[in-house]
């Protein structure tokens, strides 16, 4: 156990209050303090290597989290969890907080599934992460970040149980990384507790204690390299908002830079240092588990906004037609709290009050749909404002549509099983269907089109993609980068599909591998 | 900074429907450059972090509509209704400056008369709007073909909508109990 971060607040500089311009220096920088960043900076600096981390979030700690939406989106998610796809489609939720999205995260715990490793080994040259490889990994992480089975189910994952065992549908029981959990059903808040075992409250001070440096509200800019080695960061300081920058610059001088953005920040950061892309791969595959939802209206009180968000899964669709076959998803719930219930259900007057009134009747579903393994799924792309920030164009293909549709059928078919009343598909032309019969007609006709079905993502992945090859690739197996030297990226953007599963233990496990491959090479 | 890649996708006439509302403000002739200015000089008695008191108005006119049957009446209400006003503009005040360039466009939008009687159907000032017409404004962009005013329209919605439903005199009307106590 490492003591908690307030403890190292010598260690941290936030660059809000900075009034003047800043250089630091050190051996490693990372930016980013997410599952990636978070990982890797314990690692290289129990390596003895100074490390200095750069952070957009702010400076939080538990006392800061009272379980308000109001609060937590705007300071602790991108874009105010509102971020949006270029054709304004789909709602990525993405952390942009002190810890990343393991801050705000649900923590559901899953490996990269068979397939997955079988389908890169053979598809992208990456037959060296297997089961072998990576267990010892998973297990370090697992005990770092202390996973158990969960056991104690809220109402609305034993809905999705119940309806599952009723229709035969496999589904298991999943694992979380936490610790004296209280159930409360607020970890997309920020866990007031600190049960929660994000790399808010493990990695970071971990990291802390061993030397390390953090700067916060601070946002790296641009990588400056020459003859094939990055010289320096620069970065501005942020406002207290993060919205906008105080016009105060920090350059930090390393020996090495870890990028650990995330997907979409990652690829941009390099966009805009205009690092060599000999494979043009570099913000392309950028994958997002495309998910469509399905809110069931239940007799029983569900409560869907208390208790340990996912606990139950099905994989009943997630390979069924093969690995490169029709799009498989996972199916779970999900939290729902009143503005993301708000939000997610675009009617207005009457319509929207009415649901509004239900919900603490109401059971939500998701699918998460395992994007990237098809050709008729190549993912999206990122692309630089012309402020240099960034946003996605992420095309949704007749094969996904397909995929989409399916997906609200299998809800309302499971939610209907477990006893819904009604059901009613994320998607502005649908209604409130009674039965699943009704229910299965009117979803085969639903018009499947942007800003007509609701569509989200929390699993950002893909646009730095890993693999020997520099042609067909943008960094190799460790995540160095194949053109730049002293250059890596240690996060979830290094994948080259999406992984079929909830992404944030299979970054956890390849970060630490990488960054322990780093510490040697860098001291060495 | 690099500038924007070309945007080899669609060509740009097809896209300004899709992404743009600075297009669509072009195309209507609005004379945004001259009211702009004079905004820039009145901003300084405005209790908001961004919103301009005309945005406002504009929120406080259409959040009833778009929340009817879920504010408070009475005495409640008009509190209510200052209340969203300021969590939209404290939302709107945390995105980035792209994404509040593009709700700036979107209110440009909304108040140029020209527009907003072309792409609204709403042919009356926002001072004299009628419930009717905002619900016709509504109708009309939730179901628009248009891609653009369906964005437009889930903006508002999202903005207005979290802003109540973020504000806990909203909970005890839906049967939220609200986050537990911690002891
Ligand atoms: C609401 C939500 C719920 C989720 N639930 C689960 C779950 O239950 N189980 C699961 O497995 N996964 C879950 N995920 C996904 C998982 O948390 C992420 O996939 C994972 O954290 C991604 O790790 P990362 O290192 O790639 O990026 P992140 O964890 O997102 O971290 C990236 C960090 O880098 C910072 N950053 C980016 N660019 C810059 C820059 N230029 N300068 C400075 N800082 C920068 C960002 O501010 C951010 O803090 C969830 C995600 C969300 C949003």
């Amino acid at each position: 156990m490492s003591a908690s971060i307030e403890s190292f607040a010598g260690r941290v500089v936030r660059c809000e209050r900075l009034r003047e311009d800043r250089e630091v220096q050190g051996d490693v920088v990372i930016v980013g303090t997410g599952a990636g960043g978070g990982v890797a900076a314990e690692i290289l600096a129990r390596a003895g290597l100074k490390v200095i981390l750069v952070e957009a979030g702010d400076f939080k700690t538990r006392a800061d989290f009272h379980m308000q939406e109001a609060e937590a989106y705007p300071e602790l998610y991108q874009e105010v969890a509102s971020r949006k796809t270029m054709d304004k489609a789909i709602t990525i939720l993405q952390g942009r907080a002190l810890g990343g999205s393991t801050t705000v995260n649900w923590t559901i715990c899953f490996y990269i599934p068979e397939p997955t490793l079988k389908h890169w080994a053979g598809r992208y040259g990456l037959g060296m992460f297997d089961e072998q490889e990576l267990s010892p990994w998973y297990e370090e992480m697992e005990k770092r970040l202390r996973v158990q089975l969960w056991t104690r189910h809220n109402p609305s994952n034993l809905a999705l149980q119940r309806g599952a065992k009723k229709l035969n549908w496999k589904h298991e029981i999943a694992h979380r990384n936490v610790h004296n959990c209280r159930s409360l059903g607020y970890c997309g808040t920020g866990c007031p507790v600190d049960a929660k075992q994000s790399m808010l409250i493990t990695t970071i001070p971990g990291a802390l204690q061993k030397g390390a440096m953090l700067l916060t509200r601070c946002r790296a800019d641009r990588l400056k390299w020459k003859d094939g080695r990055v010289e320096m960061l620069e970065c501005s300081a942020l406002d207290s908002k993060g919205s906008d920058t105080t016009g105060v610059r920090i350059r930090v001088r390393a020996r090495h830079f870890v990028v650990a953005g995330g997907g979409i920040e990652s690829p941009a950061l390099l966009m805009r240092s205009q690092v060599p892309d000999p494979s043009a791969l570099l913000g392309r595959r950028t994958f997002l588990h495309l998910t469509a939802g399905s809110a069931a209206m239940m007799s029983e009180r569900i409560d869907p906004y208390y208790g340990a968000p996912q606990s139950v899964y099905s994989n009943e669709f997630l390979w069924r037609d093969g690995v490169d076959g029709e799009v498989g998803y996972k199916m779970e719930t999900a939290p729902l709290h009143p503005v993301l219930a708000a939000t997610a259900f675009k009617a207005w007057g009457q319509a929207h009050a009415g649901f509004m009134h239900q919900i603490p009747h109401i059971q939500p579903l998701i699918a998460l749909l395992r994007d990237g393994f098809h050709e008729d799924s190549p993912g999206g792309r990122v692309h630089l404002r012309d402020d240099g920030t960034a946003v996605l164009d992420y095309p949704i293909t007749d094969y996904l549509w397909r995929g989409a549709r399916a997906a609200f059928a299998s809800m309302a078919e499971l939610q209907f099983a477990a006893g819904a009343n009604k059901v009613l598909p994320l998607h502005s032309d649908a209604r409130l269907y009674g039965n699943w019969k009704q229910a299965r007609k009117a979803i085969a006709d639903l018009p499947m089109q942007p800003l007509h079905a609701q569509l989200f993502s929390a699993h950002v992945m893909g646009g730095c993609m890993m693999g020997p090859d520099p042609e067909r690739s943008v960094v190799d197996t460790d995540g160095n980068h194949h053109q730049i030297e002293n250059l890596s990226v240690i996060d979830g953007s290094l994948f080259p599909t999406s992984i079929g599963a909830n992404p944030s233990m299979p970054i956890y496990a390849l970060a630490a591998r990488q960054a322990s491959r780093l510490a040697k090479r860098i001291r060495s | 900074m690099p500038t924007h890649p070309p945007r080899e996708h669609s060509p740009a006439r097809r896209r300004f429907l899709q992404t743009s509302f600075a297009g669509v403000l072009v195309l209507a002739g609005s004379s945004l450059v001259v009211r702009r200015s004079l905004a820039d000089t009145a901003a300084a008695a405005n209790p908001y972090a961004w919103l301009e008191d005309q945005d406002a108005l504009i929120v406080r006119r259409v959040a009833p509509v778009l929340l009817s049957g879920a504010l408070p009446d009475g005495k409640a209400r008009g509190e209510v209704l200052d209340e969203i006003v300021y969590g939209f503009d404290l939302a709107v005040s945390y995105f980035p400056p792209s994404v509040r360039g593009e709700i700036r466009q979107l209110f440009d939008l909304l108040r140029n008369s020209i527009t907003r009687a072309l792409l609204a159907g709403m042919f009356s000032s926002w001072e004299k709007a009628t419930p009717a017409q905002i619900e016709h404004l509504l109708k009309r962009w939730e179901h628009s073909r248009f891609r653009l005013l369906r964005s437009a329209y889930a903006a508002l919605h999202d903005l207005v909508a979290g802003a109540w439903y973020g504000n806990p005199r909203s909970w005890p009307r839906i049967g939220y109990p609200g986050p537990p106590v911690l002891k």
